[in-house]
């Protein structure tokens, strides 16, 4: 019985799959099938799949946050109900924000007042950490790669100066961000893609059934 | 065939259950169980996997269970089942040093010995034997290890509490984490560099003198010709355009790019257009009606309000990522139709195509990947794209790529450049206290047909308004003496839509007669000509004329053969000469002709060269003649306070910043060396 759930759950995803991108490939584009006779009427036929599997997709995605919501709700219920303090803070700021927004339309002043300047804090830390971080560079290692490592770090620092003195400096900047800095960000999308394109293969194999959960 | 690595099949006696269980074999193979009887078959019947207990037994002894079941787990081409493929090599295989290097080995009267020094014959000078330490009790305690060792084990122990467990004494050279309470010297280098780096951010913002370096450019500059053109596609806008604008950024990166935001939709509002906001972000949906708020509270000074689903569309959040970009491309129609809170908007837009503008403004450069590839590819509308600085090596790869994508505006330093050349434009249209600025109607469709508009000022004809768009040329279509047959538009004055002011005068050519004479050109040459950038055939071509384009002449080569003349905006640029006549004429009659000129489509186009390996095709862009704004005062409002103290807190910052980086690494690098001097003992 398990077996037979395994083989029909990968025969719904590789079907699945394979209707979507033969829609995607080959749905609103009647340009693709020369001049076959109601061309349009079949372009359109076949991107109907993808439209409307996507849609679902999306309507899952979204339920998902609710489910997500409801069970963090949950979670930190019980663990209020044991006392813990933050947990009681969440449910009751969960509690009040939910009446605020509901009681004031539209109203997105707690997000301005509370969320925004909170994460721009955090995220502002991240600049104390970083240049602490990268004056330790040194500090496990002093040796020649960690003397590079500072070296190109200090130029592009220094090569971003609106210091008219530093103008040579600015193309070492440039070319190191244009050249080995793009060449690794290219590496990195071209990696990406054949993750991606590899990982989509495995799933239409049936390979990975991680919808198996 | 025989499956060389079927030995690894074989299975102790206490994992003889677990090796059974089918589930480490591959999803094809379980799909054709068939198939992976047939394999299990034959490997079982190789003679390498009868010889193999034995061989396994010997290597590894009797492992426990689970230490079976990881390997049976281990991929089959892993460095680690190669290396144990590998039998002994023959000593005759051998390298002559090693083989020299094992004879001496055998031969030395105390290669028996059991002392590890000794053990480790004419290598123990090199190597430094440590320490070890045996101390009694304890889990850990059992295996002999050196100092170093210990005290990694003991700060393992630390961070994961197990101290408690062995109920070991702590060692004095132990590190402890704990909250220290008081000051302690060893954090001093840290806090003297955060308070450096927060005075260094703070000052600019208590003082204009403590300021540090150059403001940004006025214009973008020349070699980025992607802002260039992104900005001149929103300056295009016009009343009637829809421009859909991403937020794709959540409160972590509102300090960055809020102002980013604020700028590019004021841009587009000042236009007349209506700015769509989506977003995959859900937090972003709401962070934007922040944005359009703060902008409402600086314009209320002119009687301007904005309202939803009037003046701007807020969509809801689209969810699912990716997929909720490539469904927002298939399903654009019903998408639109509601907006956040739910209600009808009314859009009577169908697809993206209908759609004058994208733009999106990223935190993440995943964002700007997920809009290039899910949604860019689906229209042939235009994708502006603006990030900060931590996104920008990752974005910038498509944008270069991408024909589709215009960009990448980067930054706080970005914004102010962008708000220096948008405020000189509007600074000619002073708003008028006086004046009462016309709400755009409630639901509007964009029509397909140009709309007729009348112009408030002097011009030849009634005119159409040429359609908003950058309409990009492929460069094969325009060869010399083949270029579009269209007929060009007739002028560039700003035609004020339903405004009671007048265009400013800055943009009407005047009407007060000059009887200077300038030097100008005129193309004579037939079909469309190259204006380029040097005075070489090489150089970068600027972009293209045809002939009767008059032009007035600011220089030339020395042997004449090239001449230096103004372009469209003022660009500078060359032409050859032979393709021009040169002679002089009134400056009034100069200034008439160099409207039409410049207005012709072909005189107007913007040359991008994108950053590409192998051939390099320029994009050439046919910019439309500037529209005209339609509520400037929603730019001239504009709060720019601090826009000056947050550029030089950045450059302060910076400075404070590369000098701790310095200071910190010269100290450590110094103390490296010095204990490498001193040698492992510290003496």
């Amino acid at each position: 019985m398990r077996r037979m759930g395994i083989a029909f759950s990968a025969s719904v995803a590789f079907a699945v799959g394979v209707l979507t991108l033969i829609s995607l490939l080959l749905g609103d584009h009647p340009e693709l099938y020369g001049n076959v006779a109601g061309a349009e009427i079949w372009a359109g036929l076949l991107a109907l799949p993808a439209a409307v599997l996507l849609r679902l997709v999306t309507l899952t995605v979204a339920v998902t946050i609710v489910i997500g919501i409801v069970n963090l709700l949950h979670v930190h219920a019980g663990r209020g109900l044991r006392r813990q303090f933050y947990s009681i803070v969440m449910i009751a700021s969960f509690a009040f924000t939910m009446y605020w927004y509901l009681t004031r339309q539209g109203d997105t002043s707690l997000l301005a007042a509370v969320q925004v300047p909170i994460e721009s804090a955090l995220a502002a830390l991240l600049f104390l950490s970083m240049a602490q971080g990268g004056a330790r560079v040194m500090k496990k290692r002093a040796d020649i790669w960690g003397l590079l490592f500072v070296t190109v770090m200090v130029i592009v620092l220094l090569g971003t100066l609106p210091l008219p003195a530093l103008a040579p400096l600015r193309e070492w900047s440039d070319w190191l961000m244009d050249i080995p800095v793009g060449a690794g960000a290219r590496a990195i999308l071209l990696g990406i893609a054949l993750g991606t394109v590899v990982a989509g293969v495995r799933i239409l194999l049936g390979q990975d059934r991680s919808y198996r959960g | 065939m025989t499956d060389d690595f079927s030995w690894l099949d074989y299975e102790d006696e206490d994992t003889a259950a677990d090796a059974k269980r089918p589930s480490r074999l591959s999803g094809l193979r379980r799909l054709a169980p068939g198939f992976l009887r047939r394999g299990d078959s034959s490997a079982a019947e190789s003679p390498a996997d009868e010889a193999s207990p034995g061989r396994l037994r010997r290597m590894f002894g009797a492992l426990p269970a689970f230490i079976g079941r990881f390997r049976r787990a281990r991929s089959e081409v892993s460095a680690a089942d190669l290396a144990l493929q590998r039998g002994e090599r023959p000593i005759e295989d051998l390298d002559d040093r090693l083989q020299a290097l094992r004879q001496r080995s055998s031969a030395h009267p105390d290669s028996a010995a059991e002392s590890t020094g000794q053990a480790l014959y004419d290598v123990d000078d090199v190597l430094v034997t440590p320490e070890i330490i045996h101390r009694p009790g304890g889990v850990i305690s059992a295996v002999a290890l050196s100092k170093a060792q210990q005290e990694q084990v003991a700060l393992l122990r630390d961070m994961v509490g197990g101290s408690a467990q062995t109920g070991e004494a702590e060692p004095s050279s132990r590190r402890i984490f704990r909250p220290r309470s008081g000051f302690s010297l060893d954090a001093a280098p840290q806090l003297i560099g955060s308070m450096l780096l927060l005075l260094a951010i703070a000052l600019p913002f208590v003082s204009s003198d403590f300021r540090e370096g150059e403001l940004p450019p006025s214009e973008f500059h020349e070699d980025r010709h992607g802002v260039s053109t992104a900005y001149s596609l929103l300056d295009n806008l016009s009343r009637d355009d829809f421009v859909l604008v991403a937020f794709e950024y959540g409160p972590t990166a509102a300090g960055e790019l809020d102002p980013m935001a604020d700028i590019i939709l004021r841009h587009i509002m000042a236009q007349g257009s209506t700015p769509i906001i989506v977003s995959s972000n859900p937090i972003a949906v709401s962070h934007a009606r922040n944005v359009i708020a703060k902008i409402e509270r600086s314009v209320a000074p002119a009687a301007i309000s904005f309202e939803e689903s009037r003046d701007y569309y807020l969509l809801r959040y689209l969810s699912g990522g990716a997929l909720g970009l490539r469904d927002l491309s298939e399903n654009f129609d019903s998408i639109i139709r509601f907006s956040s809170t739910g209600k009808a908007t009314g859009l009577g837009l169908t697809s993206l195509n209908d759609l004058t503008l994208m733009v999106v403004i990223a935190e993440r450069a995943d964002a700007i990947r997920n809009w290039a590839e899910q949604v860019a590819p689906e229209t042939e509308t235009k994708l502006i794209a603006a990030t900060g600085y931590a996104a920008q090596p990752l974005s910038q790869p498509y944008v270069d790529g991408s024909d589709e994508i215009i960009g990448l505006i980067v930054g706080i330093r970005d914004v102010y450049t962008y708000g220096e050349k948008l405020g000189a434009i509007y600074a000619d249209y002073t708003p008028d206290p006086g004046r009462v600025v016309e709400q755009p109607t409630a639901t509007r469709t964009p029509t397909a047909t140009a709309t007729p508009t009348e112009t408030a000022t002097e011009t030849p004809a009634p005119t159409e308004t040429p359609t908003p768009t950058a309409t990009e040329i492929e460069p094969e279509a325009l060869p010399l003496g083949a270029g579009p047959a269209t007929a060009a538009p007739a002028t560039v004055e700003a035609t004020l839509t339903a405004t009671a002011t007048a265009p400013p005068a800055a943009v009407v050519p005047s009407a007060t007669a000059t009887t200077a004479l300038i030097e100008v050109i005129e193309v004579t040459a037939g079909g469309l000509v190259n204006i380029r950038r040097e005075p070489n055939t090489t150089s970068d071509i600027l972009g293209v004329a045809e002939a009767g384009d008059v032009f007035e002449v600011i220089g030339g080569t020395d042997d004449g053969s090239w001449i230096n003349f103004l372009m469209a905006d003022d660009i500078a640029a060359w032409i050859a000469e032979f393709l021009v006549d040169q002679y002089q004429m009134p400056l009034d009659e100069f200034r008439a002709v160099e409207s039409a000129s410049v207005g012709s489509a072909q005189s107007v186009l913007r040359v991008e060269f994108p950053l590409r390996l192998g051939k390099n095709r320029p994009r050439l862009y046919q910019v439309d003649p500037p529209g005209s704004p339609e509520r400037p005062e929603i730019v001239l409002l504009r709060d720019r306070r601090h826009e000056i103290a947050q550029l030089d807190a950045m450059t302060l910052g910076a400075i404070a910043a590369i000098l701790i980086i310095v200071t910190g690494n010269v100290f450590y690098a110094m103390r490296g060396l010095l204990q490498r001097r001193r040698g492992p003992d510290g003496q």
